[in-house]
This record gives structure tokens, sequence and C-alpha cells, in this order.
């Protein structure tokens, strides 16, 4: 293959990866922020579910700071490519208001599609997940130092006083 | 505390210990994994007590009678403590290394954000940081305090009082132990065992980010959301007398506490590949969108999307 004509194609590969992925986050973050959702984009048709059961739909979810709640979110989409049509599917977790888990699900055919999504879910996967300590049963455990005696008195006390 | 019942078949009150008890504001965890008489985990708890009384005595800005507020309240020369020098010598060079970010000269702006004697966590005005140069004139075992300044040893401190713990332990003889003051690990054992810690996750106490593990060496981590009030937590920076934000967490393993301890305050401050050129260490460092960034061997598992099950 020519080397010229073979740059120019992972060119366009990676900017039609790039624009569909901003894509699927605007999507992603404008559908879970509005209860409008047939605003929100004009491109490509995307579906987004709510896995957990006790969290609501997302079109209950309003655009309130405070109304993400806690849940399973996904949405998934399909773009061309040069080698055909591909599907991608983000996922989210949101726990205590933020996002504490996100990731990606590629169902790419084309090979180098494939190699793109890896790439992308590589640097997705570089975000930490918290994972329940009761459930790995360590003895050590390494964070901030733990604090003991006054330190934590007098933030209680601090706080009190706020609510009052 | 001593429990060993004497048997009439085998005399021997060798046990493994494990104590814990709460200093210099955290918990501390000790552990000695083989067998010790009674007699000389007597003693050697006795000689810790007072090692760490004596650290505190010298360092512990929260105390009217140390060193440090003596030193606060009159300028002048100073004769330092043996234990100052390897203390003394890391902050200057990360001092220079941070361009003053990391510096024993934050105490009035620790005091003024009200990380005081009295835990008031109220914050005043703030002060400018002077620089080292302005103040502070060492070469040990002197060091002179051209004008009034609180020195505060919190950025290494911790983890050099455990490695003196660690000497203390290993003079009577002892090889395989650990020491964990409050999250500052050091690990020792003669057959070269792993021993497994898990890393907290910054936003969450409840939740593990992954798991690190350590043989013969020190695990320190620093995160911005506890010993936090208002917009304050434990590290400010100088330059700007603000708490620093962007990053959420940092763990540092290296061969020796002080160094992890000290390497994890400074890289809240400058580049990771500036403190590698001068220091033997690895590293993990959560952003505050939960981006992680590790050295290539940092010793730990960091949990996957199927690793981790919310319920």
């Amino acid at each position: 293959m020519n080397p010229s004509q073979d740059t120019k194609r992972t060119k366009k590969i990676v900017t039609s990866f790039i624009l569909i992925f901003s894509v699927v986050i605007i999507a992603v973050v404008v559908s879970t922020l509005s209860n409008n959702k047939s605003g929100t984009t004009s491109t490509a048709p995307s579906t987004i579910t709510n896995s957990s059961p006790s969290a609501p739909s997302t079109d209950r979810i309003t655009s309130s700071s405070t109304a993400y709640k806690d849940g399973a979110y996904s949405a998934s989409d399909s773009y061309e490519t040069p080698g055909g049509t591909e599907q991608i599917t983000v996922s989210a977790t949101v726990k205590d208001s933020a996002i504490s888990a996100i990731s990606l699900k590629q169902s790419a055919n084309n090979h180098d599609s494939r190699d793109y999504q890896d790439m992308f879910e590589q640097g997705y996967q570089s975000y930490v997940l918290g994972k329940p300590l009761n459930s790995i049963s360590l003895s050590r455990v390494s964070g901030a130092s733990l604090t003991t005696g006054g330190f934590n008195a007098a933030l209680e006390q601090i706080k009190n006083q706020a609510q009052q | 505390m001593p429990h060993s019942s004497k048997s009439k078949t085998k005399p021997s009150n060798k046990l493994m210990r494990h104590c814990t008890f709460d200093a210099i504001g955290t918990r501390w965890n000790i552990e000695i994994s083989e067998p010790v008489s009674n007699f000389t985990y007597g003693k050697l708890l006795g000689d810790i007590k007072k090692r760490i009384e004596e650290f505190d005595k010298n360092y512990s800005r929260f105390r009217d009678d140390s060193l440090v507020t003596i030193m606060s309240k009159s300028p002048g020369i100073y004769e330092l403590p043996a234990d100052a020098k390897l203390l003394l010598d890391l902050y200057e060079q990360l001092y220079l290394l941070t361009h003053g970010a990391v510096t024993p000269l934050i105490g009035q702006a620790l005091v003024n954000a009200g990380y005081d004697t009295l835990y008031s966590l109220q914050p005043k005005e703030m002060q400018a940081t002077p620089s080292w140069e302005e103040v502070v004139d060492y070469a040990f075992p002197t060091l002179a305090l051209k004008q009034p300044a609180l020195l505060d040893f919190g950025a290494a401190g911790k983890g050099y009082l455990v490695d003196i713990i660690a000497e203390i332990i290993e003079r009577r003889g002892i090889r395989s132990y650990g020491i964990d003051a409050g999250g500052d690990i050091l690990y020792r054992n003669a057959k070269d065992e792993a021993v497994e810690v898990g890393l907290e996750h910054p936003k969450d106490p409840s939740l593990a980010v992954g798991i690190a593990k350590i043989r013969n060496q020190s695990l320190c981590g620093s995160s911005i959301y506890k010993r936090a009030w208002g917009s304050y937590h434990h590290i400010i920076d100088p330059a700007n007398g603000k708490s620093p934000k962007e990053i959420a967490a940092v763990w540092v393993v290296a061969d020796s506490t002080l160094l992890a301890d000290g390497l994890t305050t400074a890289l809240f401050f400058i580049p990771a590949s500036t403190l590698q050129q001068q220091y033997n260490f690895d590293y993990a460092i959560v952003r505050a969108d939960l981006s992680l960034e590790t050295s290539a061997n940092f010793p730990a598992h960091f949990f996957n999307q199927q690793e981790v099950v919310y319920a």
C-alpha cells in the first residue's frame, strides 16, 4: 500500500472516530441533563438505557445540579467508517451525583476500527474505579493519612456550626 | 498484650506481635511477624514510645514545648538533633527541585489557614510564605533562622519517623515486620514475601481503586479529601496560599518511607519526570477527574470494569 495513502486513510479514520465519539459523549451528557431528548442532536440515532432498577428512567432526570441519580447508564451509537458500519456503546455508573465508572464497548468488524477502538478503550480504562473495601478484605489500606484525635473532632464541630 | 499460657511441654513465650496506638495525630499499627519473647517485645515497645515522644518534642508544631515552636519565637542559630540531617537534607533538595513549593516554611500558612494547634480550622488572612534563602541558613548540624519562622515537617516527618522506628525494631534482631502509620507503610520480610495494601479511593474511603504489592519497601499515600476543611487541605502551595485541587491522590513506593512521604507531597506540584531524574521510586497519581497516571513499574493492580460490581 502506498504510504501516503495509508496515512491519509489513518487520518480519515481517526478524524471520523473522534467526531463520532464526541457526538456520543455529548449525546450522553445532554440526554442525561435534559428531559427533551429530541433536541439533543440530529445525527445518528442514539439510545440511552438505564439498567439500574432503583434509578428512575433517564427522561425524568432534570437539569438541576443535584439531580444525577445513582445508577448505571449506557448509550449506543453507530457510525460509518471506510470499512463499514460500526457500533459503539458507552456505559457510565453514577454514584453520589458523580460518574464513578465509565467504559466503552465496541463491536467493530473492521480490523482498523478495532485497533482504534482499543486505543480509545485503553485511554478510558485509565480512570480509577472503586471497589468496596470490604469485598477485598485487606488489613492494610493506604490513602489519606488516617486522622486521630483533635482534627476529626474539630472538623465535626465546624460542620455542626455550619448547619446551625 | 501477652497472653501466652505457660505450657508444660513447651515453655516458650515467643509469639508474633501486633500493637496499635495513636501518636503524632495518626493511628499506628506495628506487626512483628516473627516470634519475639515477652521480654524483647516489652523492651521494644518502651523504646518505640520513647523515640516517638523525642521526635514529637523536636518536630511537632502542635506542641508548645517543641523545638520548632521554640524556634518560631526567637530567631537565632540552633544546634539540630542528630536525626535532623536526613530530614533537612531531603527538604532542601525538594525545595530546590519544586522551586520552593515543598518547604518547611509553610508552617505559618497552614496556621493561617486554620490548621493550628487548636485545630481551629478557621482561615485567617494569608501572608506570603518567605523563601528559604530569606529565612534559613542550613548547614548541618546548625540551622540559623534569620527571622521568626514556624517550621512544618508535615510533608516528610511522619515517613521519616516510620524509618526511625524500623531501625529500632531491627536493632532487636527482628527482620520481618510491618509498620503502618495511618496509611504510610513500611514492610520488611526476611523471605522477601510481599504484602498487599488496598489503595483507598480518594473520594470514598469505603472503596479501593486497586491493590499494591510491596516487598521490603515503603508505600506512602496522600489525598486531598481528608484533613480538609473549607477550601483547604493539608497541602498549601506557598506561591498562592491555596491548596492544590488538580490532583486527588498520590502514592509513592520507594526504598525509604522518608523519601516516599516527601515525594508524595512533591508530586502535587511538579511532574514526576523531574523527580525521577533525581530519585528511584514508583508512583501513581489520581487526578480530580479520577484519571490515573502511574510509573511503568508501580507495583499495583488497579481494578477494571469487570472487577467492579456495584450493588
